[in-house]
């Protein structure tokens, strides 16, 4: 097999995801023990000196000892990533430092108790009047906005990070992570799984079954695109973004260009959706914080953009401890994710038969044949990643339940990553967005037929479909009861 | 008609972007109709049985 084919962020995702929640494995079997005990954890503050802390509380390390050694050993991660592609290590180190340390510098900033805090009495100590009460995931609007300013206003400064900055990567390792907190929060609510399940299936069957058909059928009907066009853009638009339009092209064997040019547009329109559906959502759904979190795993396409569009509902709901706001729109996320390589696969079996024409040539002329083994790589490696820290987990807490404390533990220490990583790939998403995409010539069309789907019925049956599936549900574990 | 084998080492985002202002010649053909209605026809009857399942 090719190395390019091999060494994906997913695998790479996997990889760093799986190993940061196994180092702190050994909690589980004692509780005393913390090997991320050193890592920083970032916290709300009006002092810098209240900015930062360690995971472990008993460990002697200094606030800023600890922040430099985590910083290092992302670092560290990401050089080694660069050293297995066989990419020039000393070159990127500078931009993965940078990106960090911006990354990491908006994180903090966001947890400034002005922006932050929620809880009365902490307003109080920190002598606040007021705040905005965004929680601390206001960080990852400050790494959004951050990246779009950088992106866009320095365009030659925002290309030179852009090198340092792999969404994919930041985004997958934070989902595998994910499923550590996923599995801490259900822990003690095992009956409501079969219908968490139902849930995502209900997400599975909105995406593939009818969105893509709306999509592709609008597309071919009314737009008159071609095939090799409107199976990429209904992927785009109706599943996931930038994987799904890129796995559809390869599935159908369109030309590069057509799923690079149909992502650019995902990545546009998804940051759109983020900087403006939350609030909606907020104004439309005041007293349905599930529905709500439910809608941006089903409405906002790509990964980072609907957990993110997630964290941020969350932070406006503010349901308080034990949230299961971000858990449930990633959960749908990662349900619709699950499935891109299957429904590649049916796309490919249909092209194959039915329009054996309707296939890229080799540089000798022959019509490629669509190679299965390539379609099984596609699945996303990240998701394994996240179901096997979820389910293992979770069977781990449900055959033990004295082990309830320990995993909370856990879910503690890979959290100091998980958060941070979203602000990374926040700023990551808003570097690699370039909003004069939309006045190129020629997009115009593609957008027309974004617009129309999204606004037309994409929006409004993934409303329809969250509040039937998620009116109702409490949004906080602790209310649900064991 | 020019199909896509012949187009395929021409494809910067000029070109392929140029394709869209002129609509396809084919009309959908029975294997993209079967596949569109299947997809919705199966849809709406996971998503009943779902909603059924879940709101009992």
């Amino acid at each position: 097999m090719k190395k390019h084919v091999v060494l994906t962020d997913d695998l790479f995702a996997l990889g760093l995801g799986l190993f940061i929640a196994l180092v702190a494995l050994p909690t589980l079997f004692s509780p005393g023990i913390q090997p991320w005990g050193w890592a920083s954890s970032i916290q709300e503050w009006v002092s810098p000196a209240q900015a930062i802390k360690t995971v472990d509380a008993k460990s002697s390390l200094s606030a800023g000892m600890s922040l430099a050694a985590t910083l290092v050993f992302l670092l560290a991660a990401l050089m080694f990533i660069d050293l297995v592609r066989g990419k020039a290590i000393l070159p990127n180190m500078s931009r993965h430092a940078v990106v960090l340390a911006l990354g990491y510098g908006c994180f903090v900033l966001g947890h400034h108790g002005i922006l932050a805090t929620t809880n009365a009495s902490k307003l109080k100590s920190f002598g606040l009047s007021w705040s905005m009460g965004l929680t601390g995931e206001a960080g990852y609007l400050l790494a959004l906005l951050a990246g779009l300013l950088l992106g866009n206003l320095l365009p030659g400064v925002g290309r030179w990070l852009r090198q340092g900055a792999s969404t994919e990567l930041f985004i997958k390792t934070a989902i595998v992570l994910v499923g550590v907190g996923l599995a801490s929060k259900t822990l003690g609510q095992a009956g409501r799984a079969g219908e968490l399940i139902a849930r995502g299936l209900a997400a599975i069957a909105e995406a593939y079954l009818l969105y893509w058909a709306m999509v592709y059928l609008l597309a071919r009907t009314v737009f008159k695109f071609p095939r090799e066009w409107a199976a990429p853009l209904a992927s785009g638009i109706s599943i996931c973004g930038v994987s799904a339009a890129m796995a559809t092209g390869s599935a159908i064997r369109a030309r590069p260009g057509v799923p690079v040019i149909v992502s650019s547009l995902v990545v546009v329109f998804s940051t759109i959706e983020l900087l403006v559906l939350p609030w909606f959502a907020k104004w439309l759904l005041p007293d349905d914080p599930m529905v709500a979190a439910a809608w941006m795993g089903l409405a906002v396409k790509t990964d980072g953009a609907a957990t993110a569009a997630g964290a941020v509902t969350e932070a406006l709901y503010q349901p308080g401890e034990g949230s299961l706001m971000l858990a449930a729109t990633t959960l749908i996320k990662v349900f619709i994710d699950l499935f891109i390589g299957v429904w590649c696969f049916v796309l490919a079996l249909v092209w194959e038969f039915a329009f054996p024409e309707e296939r890229a040539t080799n540089a000798e002329g022959v019509i490629e044949k669509v190679r299965w083994t390539e379609l099984f790589s596609r699945m996303p490696l990240f998701l394994i990643g996240f179901f096997i820290a979820f389910v293992g987990l979770l069977t781990l807490g449900l055959n033990h339940p004295e082990m309830g404390e320990s995993i909370k533990k856990v879910e503690g220490q890979t959290e100091a990553f998980r958060k941070p990583l979203f602000a990374l790939a926040f700023l990551a998403i808003g570097l690699a967005t370039d909003f004069r995409k939309l006045w190129s010539p020629g997009l115009g069309k593609l957008v027309l037929v974004y617009l129309v789907a999204l606004f037309g019925f994409i929006l409004w049956i993934a409303l329809a479909i969250s509040w039937l599936f998620f009116h109702g549900v409490p949004a906080v574990a602790s209310a649900v009861g064991g | 008609m020019q199909n896509i084998a012949e187009k395929s080492y021409s494809d910067s985002s000029g070109d392929l972007l140029a394709e869209l202002n002129q609509p396809a010649l084919e009309p959908m053909a029975r294997a993209e109709w079967l596949l569109v209605s299947i997809s919705m026809g199966v849809g709406l009857v996971l998503l009943g049985g779902l909603a059924w399942w879940v709101r009992a």
